[in-house]
């Protein structure tokens, strides 16, 4: 009985089988299986949040995809994925909602990676640190001009200010919407447009020598 | 390379952008990230045994009392004040301290006997092997040639200590000799002869020994009384 009241108490009330006349027994319950669709569109099973390595393997890709689009720099993208776990790490057994999961990992990521960014901006002003060539895999089907337009890309992007250049990957990158990418930046909706407004006047002018 | 960018092509450009992350980078991270982890945990665990044993000797030293040594108690030698000094025809000096006695029985140009009836005195002898110089206390009595020395009454006995030359001690009985840096205590006796004679050759004295007791010392004559009055004193005796 100990037993079962000790995993009654972290694994949640489940159905309660008589065992005698006067005893019995309340087995622990488990959440039910949920599918989720994940980034490529397949149907999978939710994730539980208390199983670290599970979430590690589901939500690592995305995590790098959204660092290396950040950051623009494939060799930072490692540390950085195991950084937000690690952040991660504390907080996972205190999530109750797992389809929180994602953005809150998206969170992490984001904070993390303008802080990297900001950290770089500070290194090249003090000239500590050059420009990083763009270096970044990209999808080989769209062509080789494709890799000249990633350049121009981030050599924009490389002028903005942090800030700037996360809400516009955000939006236009990763095709998150207004509210999601103020949740994701802590802001409100309206510093993330003015934002995005920034960002845009970078673009459709030639680039600065 | 300078070209315009449009915004449209460069959210196309930068959705071609992928992590290229496959199932074995994937493991390699988790790996990586535990490793991490664990490094972590082993940093919090040294942490929090440092804080605890930080806590723990904190309170130590907070809340039990240490022993202290106590303080050593200071000593520190102060001579006694010297009351009175009284001095000699041939040069020497007797200081004696307060509360003493100092009485000179005799001063010729043979013989100096005085007597330390209480109280301490330090005895300065010019040498003179033609002169006796003697001190009597409580039937101790110090001959001396040529010396310093001090001489103490203490209870029933008297300290004979002798920081210059050599004196003769006789106690009833006993007899001894004392040299430099010697002292030694003896037992008080009976004296044999009053003091009240002690004052005879005062003035008198040959070499004017003895006529210059000053300073206060005391004399069986008058104690207490100045040089003057002592003078007087003795006249009035016929002496």
């Amino acid at each position: 009985v100990t037993t079962f009241a000790r995993l009654r108490a972290t694994e949640g009330v489940g159905p309660s089988l008589p065992l005698t006349r006067w005893m019995s027994v309340t087995l622990p319950d488990r959440p039910p299986l949920r599918l989720v669709r994940n980034d490529d569109g397949e149907a999978e099973a939710e994730p539980d949040p208390r199983d670290f390595d599970q979430v590690f393997r589901r939500f690592a890709p995305y995590v790098a995809r959204v660092g290396v689009r950040l950051l623009g720099a494939e060799g930072e993208v490692d540390d950085l994925v195991q950084e937000v776990f690690m952040e991660a790490h504390r907080g996972l057994s205190s999530l109750r909602v797992p389809k929180a999961l994602r953005g809150w990992l998206a969170r992490i990521a984001v904070r993390r990676a303008t802080r990297r960014l900001r950290r770089r901006k500070l290194r090249v002003l003090l000239s500590l640190e050059s420009v990083p060539e763009t270096d970044l895999p990209f999808d080989a089907s769209l062509g080789p001009e494709n890799a000249a337009e990633v350049a121009a890309l981030y050599r924009r992007l490389d002028r903005m200010s942090a800030d700037d250049r996360v809400a516009w990957i955000l939006k236009n990158v990763e095709g998150e919407s207004l509210d999601e990418i103020a949740a994701i930046c802590a802001c409100s909706k309206s510093t993330v447009q003015r934002r995005l407004r920034r960002a845009a006047a970078h673009f459709d002018a030639p680039e600065a020598p | 390379v300078n070209a315009p960018l449009r915004e449209s092509d460069a959210a196309r450009a930068g959705r071609g952008v992928q992590s290229g992350w496959g199932s074995t980078d994937v493991e390699r991270a988790l790996a990586a990230t535990h490793a991490r982890l664990r490094v972590r945990k082993q940093r919090m665990v040294l942490g929090g045994v440092g804080f605890v044993v930080a806590m723990a000797a904190a309170f130590l030293l907070l809340f039990t009392k240490v022993p202290t040594r106590p303080l050593e108690t200071l000593v520190v030698l102060v001579p006694k004040p010297v009351e009175s000094v009284t001095h000699f025809a041939d040069g020497s000096e007797a200081r004696s301290s307060a509360g003493s006695k100092v009485v000179v029985r005799t001063s010729t140009a043979t013989a100096i006997e005085t007597a330390l009836d209480s109280g301490e005195a330090e005895f300065s002898v010019v040498p003179n092997p033609e002169r006796r110089f003697v001190v009597h206390a409580g039937g101790v009595t110090v001959e001396v040639v040529g010396t310093r020395f001090r001489v103490k009454h203490q209870d029933a006995r008297v300290l004979v200590e002798v920081s210059r030359g050599k004196v003769r001690v006789t106690a009833g009985a006993e007899r001894a000799e004392l040299v430099e840096d010697e002292s030694r205590w003896f037992a008080r006796g009976v004296e044999a002869s009053p003091t009240e004679t002690a004052m005879d050759d005062v003035g008198g004295g040959v070499n004017g020994a003895a006529n210059a007791i000053d300073g206060g010392a005391r004399s069986a004559v008058n104690p207490g009384a100045g040089p003057r009055e002592r003078f007087v004193d003795l006249a009035r005796r016929g002496d």
